[in-house]
């Protein structure tokens, strides 16, 4: 097999593993949504743990395997994709919907409504 | 050896070293400020990085231990239930501190006096509080005018916003008739950044200082510091960044290194007049090693509060419970504080230090029950001084010059039980009428060491202290000590803006007195 074909069948595996990882749901995008998967490929392309996915397609990973990689690429892939402007926008638009509803009052307002001594100090 | 010469030597450029170098800088003398980190650009420690979750964890990660760069140098916490936490590089913790910037009570200049518990300060509010105002001016704090629990503080800017939870705990404070306030902080309001733009001593003081003439000596980490045979100090023998030996000499000394940088330099130069270190025939340096311990309660909410934004620290604070009442079981109190609660990748580490959340399915599912949803406060405890509370040169673990450690001999004392386990019920009481479905608590946390107070005290005489009112070593009179060593006293609040304050007041001092302080060298 060509090294291309590795690389491409490397990418396809991660990133269904990667998005296996990260779905996304109805704000969030799922990681290849995110974050460009070749970003992450060129730190793991050599790593033998990820050997596997070079050789040939896989369509259902064993759960065996899922918690390998999870332990594996946990934090880089939380760092990238938390990080990606995709996400941050995501991350607005899911808290300006469920803000709508709240209530926040004005902090002149809520100080007037405080029972507050004239001075609370000791000289 | 190579050697060099200067006036004024500042040894650390963190928050006190800072605003000395800037005060000084008027005068037309030839100022070195020393410290043993490196300058790092600016862009890589703004609080608004998209990277800044993640950095906490590396780069600026308030663990020395855990960076174990070559400025940090060993910190032994085994024999204390609250561990140091600092960083060491030029502008000092003020590159990673919260910004929350409070200024003490009067009462806390006091204790003794009022309370019967601590020790007195040698000056009071008054005699500081124009200090705390050039501080605030040079600065730019951020506050509201008209807070009960201070005497009148005008000038500050406007207050940074307090966020939903903000709203929803001024309103459990207003029904339980408790003092609350916005916070005091050294951030600036900004329509772009949600948390504000927070200087650093480096911006705020130190670049000032460097166009008057100050020269700043990153990577340069003080060994030892030289004295006469007539009791002055000459100089320091300090360590480059190519590990070369240099003599630096001076005609007067300021350390500010912190409250546990400051007596490591100290003991580090014992040397025959002073077998147990530097400007210790009192045998004071060292000891009554204050904390502030910490308690944490968090409380977990239904609905998304946006709690993760807002100012890095605290976004509004209580002094209901910070002065003695003689119907509790402890002397004096502490500050609640409203915190920040952790971004998306901070808090899926915290699931999962609890196995709440897993990749998959259920990911943002579990992610979004705790994102946002949650409201940590802080109890800010007053810590009082005991000399069985010490810090010691740790000769097993070395920096990387081969100078010893530090190691941390620390208890926390029955009052500072006493109010913890009150503070945490008094929380919890205002997280429950705020409606929280589920409330954490626990204290102290390990890794909140910020505030190293008191450990080169001031005081009346040489046998009861190491320092006089101005910050000057009784036994080494061209040697003063500018950072929170000198503190008699903890309060109960963020240490910031009083440690910059004092720092202006003694180099006030020094600025009047510059010629006197040096004739007494010939």
């Amino acid at each position: 097999m060509t090294d291309s074909k590795k690389r491409y069948i490397f990418k396809n595996n991660l990133k269904n593993i990667l998005n296996n990882m990260i779905p996304g749901d109805e704000f969030m995008p799922c990681f290849s949504h995110a974050v460009k998967i070749e970003t992450i490929i060129k730190k793991y392309l050599k790593n033998k743990l990820l050997l596997n996915l070079k050789k040939k397609k896989i369509k259902i990973f064993k759960k065996k395997d899922i918690e390998i990689y999870q332990k594996l690429l946990g934090n880089d892939i939380l760092d990238t994709y938390f990080t990606s402007n995709s996400v941050i926008n995501s991350l607005n638009l899911r808290k300006k919907y469920y803000l709508k509803d709240i209530k926040k009052e004005n902090v002149f307002k809520l100080l007037k409504k405080a029972k507050h001594k004239k001075q609370f100090f000791r000289e | 050896m190579k050697k060099e010469r200067t006036d004024i030597l500042i040894i650390g450029a963190g928050a006190s070293g800072a605003a000395s170098a800037w005060n000084l800088s008027k005068l037309n003398l030839k100022i070195v400020c020393i410290d043993q980190g490196p300058l790092i650009n600016k862009k890589e420690y703004s609080f608004n990085n998209k990277d800044r979750e993640i950095s906490k964890f590396k780069k600026f990660n308030i663990d020395p231990n855990q960076r174990k760069f070559d400025s940090d140098y060993p910190i032994n916490n085994d024999n204390s239930p609250i561990s140091i936490s600092n960083y060491n590089a030029v502008g000092g913790s003020t590159l990673i501190y919260s910004g929350h910037y409070p200024r003490f009570h009067p009462s806390d200049f006091k204790t003794k006096e009022i309370d019967d518990i601590g020790s007195n300060w040698l000056f009071n509010y008054n005699d500081l509080e124009k200090y705390y105002n050039l501080n605030d001016k040079m600065v730019g704090v951020s506050g509201m005018a008209g807070d009960p629990a201070y005497p009148r503080i005008n000038n500050l800017q406007s207050p940074l916003d307090i966020g939903y939870s903000g709203s929803l705990i001024a309103r459990s404070f207003n029904k339980l008739g408790w003092h609350w306030w916005p916070s005091y902080a050294a951030i600036k309001k900004s329509n772009k950044f949600k948390k504000g733009i927070r200087p650093t001593v480096v911006e705020t003081y130190l670049n000032k200082a460097v166009k008057n003439g100050v020269i700043i000596k990153p990577n340069s980490r003080v060994l030892k510091i030289k004295i006469s045979k007539n009791k002055i100090a000459t100089g320091v023998i300090y360590s480059n960044k190519r590990k070369e030996k240099r003599f630096l000499k001076a005609s007067l000394i300021l350390l500010a290194s912190s409250g546990i940088g400051t007596p490591r330099i100290l003991m580090n130069s014992k040397n025959k007049d002073f077998p147990n270190g530097l400007a210790n025939n009192s045998g004071q340096l060292g000891k009554n090693l204050m904390l502030h311990p910490l308690g944490f309660v968090e409380g977990h909410f239904n609905k998304f509060l946006n709690s993760n934004e807002g100012p890095e620290g605290c976004s509004i604070y209580s002094h209901e419970f910070y002065e003695t009442k003689k119907k509790r079981n402890f002397k004096r109190g502490y500050t609640i504080q409203l915190l920040k609660s952790p971004g998306p990748i901070e808090s899926f580490h915290y699931l999962k230090k609890f196995k709440k959340i897993n990749f998959g399915k259920s990911f943002f599912n579990d992610l979004f029950a705790y994102y946002g949803k949650t409201i940590p406060l802080a109890i800010i405890c007053e810590d009082t001084p005991n000399k069985n509370n010490f810090i010691q040169l740790d000769h097993k673990n070395k920096d990387s010059d081969g100078m010893p450690g530090i190691k941390i001999n620390y208890r926390l004392s029955k009052n500072s039980k006493k109010m913890l386990t009150h503070g945490i019920y008094h929380c919890k009481k205002l997280l429950n009428i705020a409606g929280a479905k589920s409330i954490k608590a626990f204290g102290p946390v390990k890794n909140t060491g910020w505030h190293l107070v008191g450990t080169a005290k001031m005081g009346t005489n040489k046998n009861n202290s190491v320092v006089n009112k101005f910050g000057q070593c009784h036994d080494i009179k061209n040697l003063f000590i500018i950072d929170s060593s000198i503190f008699p006293s903890s309060s109960g609040v963020n240490i910031a803006s009083t440690v910059q304050a004092v720092s202006l007041m003694i180099s006030d001092y020094i600025k009047k007195n510059f010629k006197r302080l040096i004739a007494r060298n010939d």
